[in-house]
């Protein structure tokens, strides 16, 4: 069942991945307005409230970055309409200005503000815990434990926010966020996207407003902390001597733990939905003659801390464990949770008994550009480039599924750090060092943080090469709209050589990346242009995403025809399976390429890299109907 | 309770696989959670999903030493995640290997991956799922294939009906090609599953922790 298709029931029990029932959460909460920029792990809740806007009469919209996309939804706020912004725990690094300033002057619509961690980093640069942010900014942080919470949560938080006129933070965890759970539907009331905009000067924070808004603030961060107490996310459980904390995700494992060791009546259990503000008052009750307490979270100790405050605060001495006992670094687990209560409980505690490690050992298999990606023909015609006429480079890389060209054989990453840092750091390097600097940037990330470090290298006339890969949309995250793609309706298309034109970048070439030759002529002359020149050149290689064209090559029911290797022409060189590595193409025993057709997308770009042309479709087929999806 | 691993290459088709049984369990009126793999993994990456079924689950993730059957779309993947057999998790494996994107990468011989598996478990089954999937005219059926064949372990163990899996299956759409594809893999499970597999299952889905 869709999401757009649940949106007709109320009533009965549905099993909705965690960001969907953060969605529906807060539609049932009387959500108005909605935006959002796409990070793993959470897309799928914008990207659900896009499929029911129309229906609904809600705005939703994918924003060019978090940062714009939370002043989006603030304003919207500010207009007394209910709002949400969602984003991944990165992308609240992007959106902290505005972010920082919503607790000063407070908003007049609920205002939910997701942040999607990702602990163990499956899809992320570092495991950072955005719950610091709460503390840091005095915005209450709610954390759920699983889909049908994150749903009831979701939706009390527009009455909460409404109530302090203050924003929220929802925080979820990867395991929160991708993990499907069974979530009863509630109805949907009217939703209104039209509000009105009082004027208050609360809004201007001229130092003047901004102190009087401090004051404001400090005052109610006490009432918050007291409300927080008497909330249904935050109980107490069962009874006993010593005390366990679980917050958010961690409250599932410690559950399950307890009943494991069979002691889930002798231990006090306080399950924390709201670890900033801490629940002071609840845990004051919960503490009273227990002799020790554990605390269970992900990640940082920020109830930990707050923990040993608060009972330095009441005057009482007991123990307090918990990151020595569960350990900082990646997600919670069952081993990490179970060890950590056995310990704390003085109970026996035996090692999972599982299989011993394979006797054979198996290759790892890291993510790669899938069949047909027109990135891959790039990165070989790279690699073959500055491999051949030894240039000394730098590949300053970026966030996107060009990212996978750190990997072998194409290793085109030297470094990448953050959304538009390879034009930022490779700017840097560009003064610093003599190699050529090459900036790998997709077109969304172009977008979302490219264009100010494309204009200071601009204005300070450096001289890097800046390679922007647009496959007109943003792949790896789900493909999610960006400016860069040909859509009729409501959004315009926004071209990037018009906007690096507009600039006045002087240097401005499009490229096929499936036309390896064309790649290599023209790398090769933006290389001599900057030196000469001593400014930046771009270079926009373009063609679609692979599963993009695919999935409309299916719809229009066009037929693809893979392609297949002639024995005898195949002289077994491995050019194509090791160098251009599609992941169709094995070798067989002989050496002799084989393209499996259960893979191959019947893109041809693998015809070109034969040196022996030994690759062709198998059957004739139409190329020019094929070859429209593709452009 | 049970706790079922899905593993496999992005692409394959996991979620949906996993998504049905899902489904089926909370039709049942089993509390159910499927924690999925997302993002950057997809990408022709290692992929594992985790479905628990039962009253008392209460975490994403199932105990290290509790997954009690794992189906498996590929054999690489299938002996990466050997290391959460217990030695009577139920395994169904793909007879199909997918070559990891990596040059001049070398892969075991499949003999000598199956010998593997057969040592972490007593419940091992291999199935053409790939294959049969490909002889009914679809290259990307061989989950369907790979559910028919879980659905008769479910059955049997009387924890999901065949009924309910194939009426949830045929919600996909291309219902004639998805109920051939399900009953080549059910039909395939119906004289290979031993009784000693059953009870495993029914046992496990009898108590709280492992059989």
């Amino acid at each position: 069942m869709s999401f757009r298709s649940s949106i007709r029931l109320q009533g009965g029990k549905y099993l909705l991945l965690g960001n969907e029932a953060i969605a529906r959460g807060a539609l049932e909460g009387g959500l108005g307005f909605a935006a959002a920029y796409p990070g793993t792990p959470s897309s799928e809740i914008l990207e659900s409230l896009m499929t029911v806007r129309d229906v609904l009469g809600i705005h939703a919209e994918w924003s060019v970055n978090e940062k714009v996309a939370f002043e989006a939804a603030y304003g919207a706020s500010l207009a007394g309409v209910n709002a949400l912004t969602a984003m991944k725990h990165v992308g609240m690094n992007v959106a902290a200005d505005p972010l920082m300033s919503s607790a000063y002057t407070g908003v007049e619509g609920g205002f939910v503000v997701v942040t999607a961690d990702d602990p163990s980093m499956h899809s992320s640069q570092n495991e950072q815990d955005n719950r610091w942010y709460g503390i840091h900014a005095y915005i209450p942080v709610f954390e759920p434990f699983d889909a049908g919470e994150a749903k009831e949560m979701t939706k009390y938080l527009f009455e909460f926010s409404r109530r302090f006129k203050h924003p929220v933070i929802l925080r979820t965890t990867t395991r929160v966020s991708h993990t499907r759970g069974v979530v009863e539907l509630g109805p949907i009331p009217d939703l209104k996207r039209a509000g009105k905009f009082v004027k208050e000067d609360r809004y201007v924070v001229m130092p003047a407003n901004a102190r009087v808004n401090r004051v404001r603030l400090l005052s109610k961060w006490g009432e918050i902390s007291e409300a927080v107490n008497d909330i249904p996310f935050n109980r107490i459980e069962g009874d006993g001597e010593v005390l366990v904390i679980s917050s958010g995700n961690a409250y599932g494992y410690v559950v399950e733990s307890l009943k494991r060791f069979n002691v889930r009546e002798k231990v006090r259990h306080l399950k924390v939905g709201t670890p900033v503000p801490l629940p002071r008052r609840l845990l004051s009750n919960a503490v009273k003659d227990v002799s020790k307490i554990l605390v269970v979270e992900e990640l940082d100790p920020v109830v930990e801390v707050e923990v040993k405050a608060a009972l330095h605060d009441m005057g009482l001495n007991a123990v307090v464990r918990g990151k020595d006992l569960v350990g900082y670094e990646f997600e919670l687990n069952h081993v990490r949770v179970r060890r950590a209560i056995a310990k704390f409980l003085g109970l026996e505690y035996v090692e999972p008994q599982v299989a011993a490690k394979s006797q054979v050992s198996v290759p790892a298999r890291p993510p790669t550009f899938c069949p047909g990606c027109p990135y891959r023909p790039l990165f070989f015609e790279l690699r073959r480039l500055v491999n051949q006429e030894r240039i000394p480079y730098v590949a300053s890389g970026d966030i996107g599924c060009y990212s996978l060209s750190y990997n072998p054989p194409y290793r085109m990453q030297d470094v990448m750090i953050e959304m538009g840092s390879s034009i930022g750091v490779g700017y840097g390097l560009s003064i610093t060092t003599n190699d050529n600097v090459i900036a790998i940037i997709g077109d969304s990330t172009f977008y979302h943080a490219g264009l100010p470090p494309l204009v200071n290298a601009l204005w300070h006339r450096r001289p890097m090469v800046v390679l922007i890969l647009d496959n007109e949309v943003t792949a790896m995250t789900g493909h999610q709209p960006a400016p860069s793609t040909r859509r009729e309706g409501e959004t315009c298309h926004i071209p990037i050589e018009s906007i690096v034109s507009g600039f006045g970048v002087k240097f401005v070439e499009v490229v096929d990346p499936y036309d390896v030759k064309a790649v290599h002529e023209i790398v090769r002359k933006a290389i001599s242009y900057v030196r000469e020149a001593r400014e930046p050149a771009v270079i926009i290689a373009r063609r679609r995403c692979a599963l993009e064209v695919m999935r409309d090559l299916r719809r229009a029911g066009v037929e693809v025809v893979p392609y297949t290797v002639l024995e005898d022409k195949c002289v077994g060189c491995g050019i194509c399976y090791d160098w251009f590595l599609c992941p169709a193409i094995t070798p067989k025993e002989s050496k002799k390429a084989y393209i499996d057709p259960e893979l191959c997308v019947g893109c041809s770009a693998c015809v070109q890299v034969c040196p022996t042309k030994a690759i062709v479709p198998l059957k004739e087929y139409n190329k020019d109907e094929v070859e429209r999806f593709w452009r | 309770m049970l706790n079922v691993l899905i593993s496999g290459v992005g692409g394959q088709g996991l979620l949906t696989l996993s998504r049905i049984l899902g489904q089926a369990a909370l039709s049942k009126g089993f509390k159910t959670y499927i924690a999925e793999t997302h993002g950057m993994s997809q990408r022709g990456g290692s992929v594992s999903v985790f479905l628990r079924i039962g009253e008392d689950v209460m975490a994403p993730l199932p105990p290290e030493d509790d997954v009690n059957l794992h189906i498996s779309m590929e054999l690489i993947e299938a002996v990466r995640y050997s290391i959460t057999h217990n030695e009577r998790t139920v395994v169904v494996v793909n007879n199909k290997v997918i070559r990891p994107s990596l040059p001049g990468v070398r892969i075991p011989s499949i003999d000598d991956m199956l010998e593997a598996l057969k040592k972490s478990t007593r419940n091992l089954y291999v199935t053409d799922a790939s294959d049969a999937s490909l002889r009914l005219g679809s290259t990307i059926g061989a989950n369907i294939v790979m559910l028919g064949f879980v659905t008769y372990l479910l059955d049997k163990s009387s924890i999901l009906s065949k009924d309910l899996v194939l009426g949830k299956v045929l919600e996909l759409g291309s219902r004639e090609l998805n109920a051939r594809l399900f009953e080549a893999g059910y039909l395939d499970a119906t004289g290979k599953v031993t009784q000693e597999t059953i009870d495993y299952l029914v046992n496990v889905m009898k108590n709280a922790g492992s059989g």
